[in-house]
């Protein structure tokens, strides 16, 4: 595998793994941990399936860091390896799922019921947004990701996800649009139910 | 600035730029001169700081704490630094390893309920996963496969009584002014006294163990009972018709609903058959001595695939997935 040669930080921070250097495995996890952590939890929605995607990346480093397949540098390979995870995660779960879906439709209405309607304002608008980052088409929710959750630059997701820069771009300005889009009809959704409660009240 | 109108992808490439805080110079005042130009521009660029605003809100919603998360990890590298010393290998256990494998594929997901009168049934065989069930007192059960319980819905509130016909379940029983919570288990009955506790029936024996608080394990019929306090199993073997308790050995005995194990000094091929028991997927270690090594652990993961890389990691050995089937072998 063709191995880019890797900068000075990372070369001295797989050295101090390999010797054991626990202070500085906890500030290199402590410098990137919210940043994954978001990613994770972007894709699999469980607080704690996040987590754990996140630490199982950095236990194989501690316990692997001499044997690493590290192509351009240790961040790139931290979020490489956390989107990689959750994404199997997701396709796991998506048939797990689909057993659960098919049992509640048939089996039971009581826990329909149970499903709270608490939609209201802020809320209920970063709700939306998060369904519509969803909706979103594969590629462009992931740089989507990995630069409003990752933290990443353009040229660092173009790294990750070898694709060229401008392709970034296009990603990002598509996302974008369509979340301005969404937010734009969420406004007027709202404006006319407003219309509507105040001639109401007449 | 009409070159602009038809650049407009260019434009919000070079608004996004900017909220990154990357942007040129020269970009810049081209973009500062575009938001300038028309009010309608001006609209434009804080529509993407609207969304950029609210994307940043998703990101802090969720609490993160990056001390306690690094604690977590910290203590999860700590259980995986002990390695065992190999052993000498005895005995054979390969065939019940297949044996077992047959057995969890033989097990196909399915999941229904039957309504018999006021009576509801529960039944769970072979789900993957662990079912969860809020009784109509707000006591919560959660039911490992192939396990079915019935109780009487309407009367439910008076009766307080759960019949658990075969399985295992933990229930975490919730405080009710009216009649005690009983689990019915045939000739015996688990009469709780505001707890959790674990029970499993099988044909030839039930058992209660106890996680918090108090339970009297009652035999039908007779004044024999005990009582189990945390720490304690109680059991009973219909055959003999004898109840017993004493304490619990099993560590890891509602691992199969929290999926947290502590393996001490465990030989490997034991760790296999209850990790295969709980994550429902057969799994195979090649080599005699492999199966020997004694895993010191504290494991907590949702996925199987985690586990067998932290055992992997620790015992110096290989884990691999062989269609269905997980492969443990010397590296």
């Amino acid at each position: 595998m063709e191995q880019v040669q890797l900068t000075q930080e990372d070369s001295a921070l797989i050295r101090a793994i390999i010797d054991r250097d626990r202070k500085v495995f906890e500030v290199f996890y402590k410098k990137y941990y919210r940043q994954l952590f978001a990613v994770a939890h972007r894709y699999v929605g469980q607080t704690e399936t996040a987590e754990e995607i996140v630490h199982d990346v950095f236990i194989t480093i501690w316990n692997k860091a001499a044997q690493l397949n590290i192509q351009y540098s240790m961040k790139s390979y931290l979020f490489r390896s956390v989107v990689n995870a959750a994404l199997n995660v997701v396709k796991k779960e998506k048939l797990d799922a689909e057993q659960r879906t098919a049992y509640l439709s048939v089996h039971d209405t009581e826990l329909g019921d149970q499903l709270e309607d608490h939609k209201e304002g802020e809320e209920a608008m970063l709700k939306g947004l998060e369904a519509a980052l969803e909706m979103l088409p594969d590629r462009c929710r992931q740089v989507m990701y990995l630069s409003r959750f990752g933290k990443l630059k353009q040229k660092e997701i173009a790294e990750q996800m070898n694709i060229s820069i401008k392709t970034v771009k296009n990603h990002l300005t598509y996302g974008f649009q369509k979340l301005r889009e969404h937010m734009e009809n969420n406004k007027k959704v709202i404006i006319q139910l407003l219309i509507l409660l105040t001639l109401n009240a007449r | 600035m009409e070159e602009f109108e038809t650049h407009e992808e260019m434009v919000y490439a070079l608004i996004i730029d900017d909220l990154e805080q990357t942007i040129s110079a020269a970009d810049k005042k081209i973009l500062e001169e575009w938001r300038s130009a028309a009010e309608v521009n001006e609209k434009t660029y804080q529509d993407f700081v609207e969304v950029q605003n609210s994307i940043d809100k998703i990101y802090n919603k969720n609490g993160f704490d990056t001390q306690l998360s690094w604690e977590s990890l910290d203590a999860k590298i700590a259980d995986t630094i002990e390695v065992p010393l190999e052993l000498k290998s005895k005995g054979n256990y390969k065939l019940w390893y297949q044996v077992a494998a047959a057995v969890l594929v033989l097990c196909s997901a399915g999941y229904y309920f039957l309504t018999d009168r006021t009576y509801v049934t529960v039944s769970t065989a072979g789900t993957n996963s662990v079912s969860q069930l809020t009784l109509p007192d707000g006591t919560e059960l959660s039911l490992n496969s192939g396990t079915t319980v019935r109780y009487d819905k309407e009367n439910f509130n008076k009766e307080r009584k759960l019949i658990l016909e075969k399985g295992e379940v933990f229930v975490h029983v919730v405080l009710h002014n009216s009649k005690q919570f009983s689990v019915d288990l045939g000739d015996v009955q688990a009469e709780d006294i505001g707890t959790s506790f674990n029970v499993s029936k099988t044909e030839k024996h039930a058992s209660v163990i106890v996680e918090e608080g108090k339970v009297a394990m009652k035999q039908n019929g007779s004044a024999t009972q005990v009582l189990l306090t945390p720490g304690m199993v109680g059991r009973y073997e219909p055959q003999t018709k004898q109840l017993v308790a004493g304490s619990n050995s099993d560590l890891n005995y509602k691992a199969w609903m929290d999926k947290k194990f502590t393996f001490r000094e465990m030989p490997l091929d034991e760790v296999a058959l209850q990790l295969q028991k709980v994550y429902k997927t057969p799994l195979i270690i090649r080599g005699e001595a492999l199966k020997l090594r004694k895993l010191n652990a504290r494991l907590h993961y949702q996925t199987l695939d985690s586990v067998l890389e932290v055992i992997s990691a620790s015992l110096q050995c290989k884990a691999i997935k062989e269609q269905n089937t997980y492969v443990l072998s010397v590296n």
